[in-house]
């Protein structure tokens, strides 16, 4: 490896598309340079590209963030439904134990189910739009 | 519920982005070697950007810093860590490509040539060479260390240079 001290301004005047006749003179004897010339031209023919304009960008991301925000509030609650349902759980599997009979929990089990079910729905399809 | 926070306002995003957009669409177009996976990867980029906590940074820290996040982006991309994306494919260096290289006439596509290089590679002549970043900040887009730079870019030119001989380009500068 043999690093040149001129490499950083043949790369500025690659860049500049100009090369001074010191510099072109000094790159013809330097294989390092000659090297840095050939790479930088060669890859400065292609820059150009299209992109999205920056407000729509900017009105995605905004959009994006808002709807991270929600989905990061909604997560306590979905935590806490969670938690409901797995002692709802633990009630009936409790009450049928202490019973001897499966016939209430089950009906108790099922109205709030159907509560619960109804509240999701309710919260899903109308509050959320 | 609070308005979400973005790190730059309409108007400062708006400069920030006439500066960076197209060198960033360049850089991923070469790296992914395909427009609409850029174009994705572009704006997730600035997502990430505008919605990351950063402290005051200079104009190209700045750009850095976005360089760094899509540097990582299209990394996921390769290596299929990205819900949804087939994972990019790493080189063409098939000796059916290879021939295929060697007929691209004088002007040829850089994109085909880049296409040899390892992923990294590309990163890092795009970096140094179009982009004119130092070795420091090299380094940190690519997350590695800033003696590593010179070596690995000697390589790679040297590789590069090489390629380009052995297809006939020749600099065409403005004296």
């Amino acid at each position: 490896m043999d690093p040149c001290a001129f490499e950083t301004k043949v790369l500025e005047a690659a860049h500049r598309g100009e090369l001074p006749v010191d510099l072109a003179a000094h790159a013809a004897s330097c294989a390092t340079c000659a090297e840095t010339l050939l790479v930088a031209s060669f890859l400065g023919e292609e820059t150009k590209a299209e992109v999205p304009p920056p407000g729509l960008v900017y009105w995605k991301a905004e959009l994006r963030a808002r709807r991270d925000q929600a989905e990061r509030a909604m997560r306590p609650m979905r935590a806490m439904e969670m938690a409901a349902l797995i002692l709802l759980c633990a009630v009936a599997v409790g009450l049928g134990a202490m019973s001897g009979s499966w016939v209430l929990p089950a009906i108790g089990v099922g109205f709030v189910a159907a509560v619960g079910g109804l509240g999701w729905v309710v919260k899903t399809y109308l509050v959320r739009g | 519920m609070n308005q979400p926070r973005l790190s730059l306002s309409p108007e400062t995003f708006q400069d920030f982005y006439a500066q960076t957009a197209r060198p960033l669409k360049s850089y991923l177009v070469r790296l992914t070697g395909n427009a609409a996976v850029a174009d994705e990867v572009l704006q997730e980029a600035y997502y990430k950007f505008l919605r990351a906590e950063l402290p005051a940074l200079g104009e190209r820290e700045r750009k850095n810093y976005l360089f760094r996040i899509a540097t990582n982006l299209v990394r996921d991309l390769y290596r299929g860590k990205v819900e949804g994306a087939l994972p990019l494919k790493e080189t063409v260096h098939s000796t059916e490509e290879e021939s295929r290289l060697e007929q691209v006439p004088m002007k040829s596509d850089v994109g085909k040539v880049l296409n040899t290089l390892k992923p990294r590679e590309r990163e890092l002549v795009w970096l140094a060479y179009v982009e004119g970043s130092s070795h420091r900040e090299i380094a940190e887009i690519m997350g590695l260390r800033e003696v590593s730079i010179r070596p690995m870019l000697f390589r790679v030119r040297q590789k590069l240079a090489e390629l380009l001989k052995s297809i006939g380009y020749c600099e065409r500068m403005v004296m």
